[in-house]
């Protein structure tokens, strides 16, 4: 209970308004943190299939690379890597959920993919590397934008849920605790009040009757 | 919308040059401390994905925590070194547990 509160009617009635805008708030809140649950889980279970897929093809394809690097020799290969067979453009957006701005990409094909490299001194692993990973390519953008939002909605969930807490466990009992004290309070200062009316009539018709014997 | 061209990789093994043929720039880094500024470069350069191997990834919490909290440059981790650890499978998990309060998976 805050301590330094004025026991009158007018703070009991500022107090009654908070405790219903507090109410009102929390149930909103509430209504927000299981919303974002809700989508929450049916991102991270995306991610999470997502996640399971590229790995697996990035591992095939790593090892692929790496038999390619077996066979040949390493400057000969760093050579093969460095020109670009394509140029890739991603178009950057932004996505609200309940509120919260989450990143959205789009990624733009540009054609088939075109190996820039002699064939003549590079193995077929390589070819084979490069084709499965232009392949995975667009996988990896999308479980980028899905982890991200998986991030960014776990960390507002965790935000919610706190102050969701505060506002049921602190805030709530604390304004109500206020409220019952005040009002305790107002009904001590009526009895009070009334017995002091009572004590000041027997006194005056106590008076009045001596008078008038 | 905005249309931005780049996609880069930062990492400590070579393999990442292969990246380098599908479009996404490789940047080979020699520690932690390089990784950390070629990020911060490239995010400065408006970079909007950055994907950083599980070595880099690790090594570098503060700059990983630094970008998180915005939306943009993505900074991904992919199992590219030989030695799998896992990290993404793990932080899938830290994040329902953190959002939800248990470990479902």
């Amino acid at each position: 209970m805050a301590q330094k509160i004025n026991p009158t009617r007018m703070e009991l009635y500022r107090l009654k308004n908070r405790l219903s805008v507090a109410k009102r708030g929390h149930k909103l809140l509430k209504d927000k943190q299981d919303e974002m649950i809700r989508r929450f889980m049916e991102l991270i279970k995306q991610n999470r299939s997502l996640r399971m897929d590229v790995e697996k093809a990035l591992a095939q394809i790593m090892k692929q690379f790496e038999s390619a690097k077996l066979k040949m020799s390493l400057t000969g290969l760093m050579e093969a890597l460095m020109v670009p067979s394509r140029e890739v453009t991603i178009e950057t957006g932004a996505r609200s959920i309940m509120n919260i701005k989450t990143p959205t990409l789009s990624y733009e094909k540009s054609g088939a993919i075109d190996l820039t490299y002699g064939f003549a001194f590079t193995p077929m692993d390589l070819d084979g590397a490069v084709i499965g990973l232009s392949g995975i390519l667009h996988q990896l953008i999308d479980l980028s934008v899905v982890e991200k939002t998986c991030d960014m909605l776990a960390r507002e969930i965790e935000k919610t849920r706190r102050r969701v807490n505060a506002i049921e466990y602190i805030m709530i009992p604390d304004i109500e605790d206020t409220i019952k004290w005040i009002t305790n309070k107002l009904e001590d200062n009526e009895r009070g009040n009334i017995t002091r009316l009572m004590k000041s009539k027997e006194i005056i018709l106590a008076k009045n009757a001596q008078s008038s014997s | 919308m905005e249309k931005t061209q780049q996609i880069a990789i930062v990492g400590l093994t070579d393999a990442i040059l292969l990246f380098n043929t599908v479009g996404v720039r490789a940047f080979q880094v020699k520690d932690a401390g390089e990784a950390e500024r070629t990020i911060s470069s490239l995010a400065n350069r408006k970079c909007k994905l950055i994907f950083v191997t599980e070595d880099i990834y690790e090594a570098i919490p503060e700059t990983i925590e630094k970008y998180q909290q915005l939306p943009y440059p993505i900074l991904m981790v992919l199992p590219i070194d030989p030695e799998k650890k896992n990290i993404g499978m793990k932080k899938i998990k830290q994040n329902v547990e953190n959002a939800i309060g248990i470990d479902l998976f």
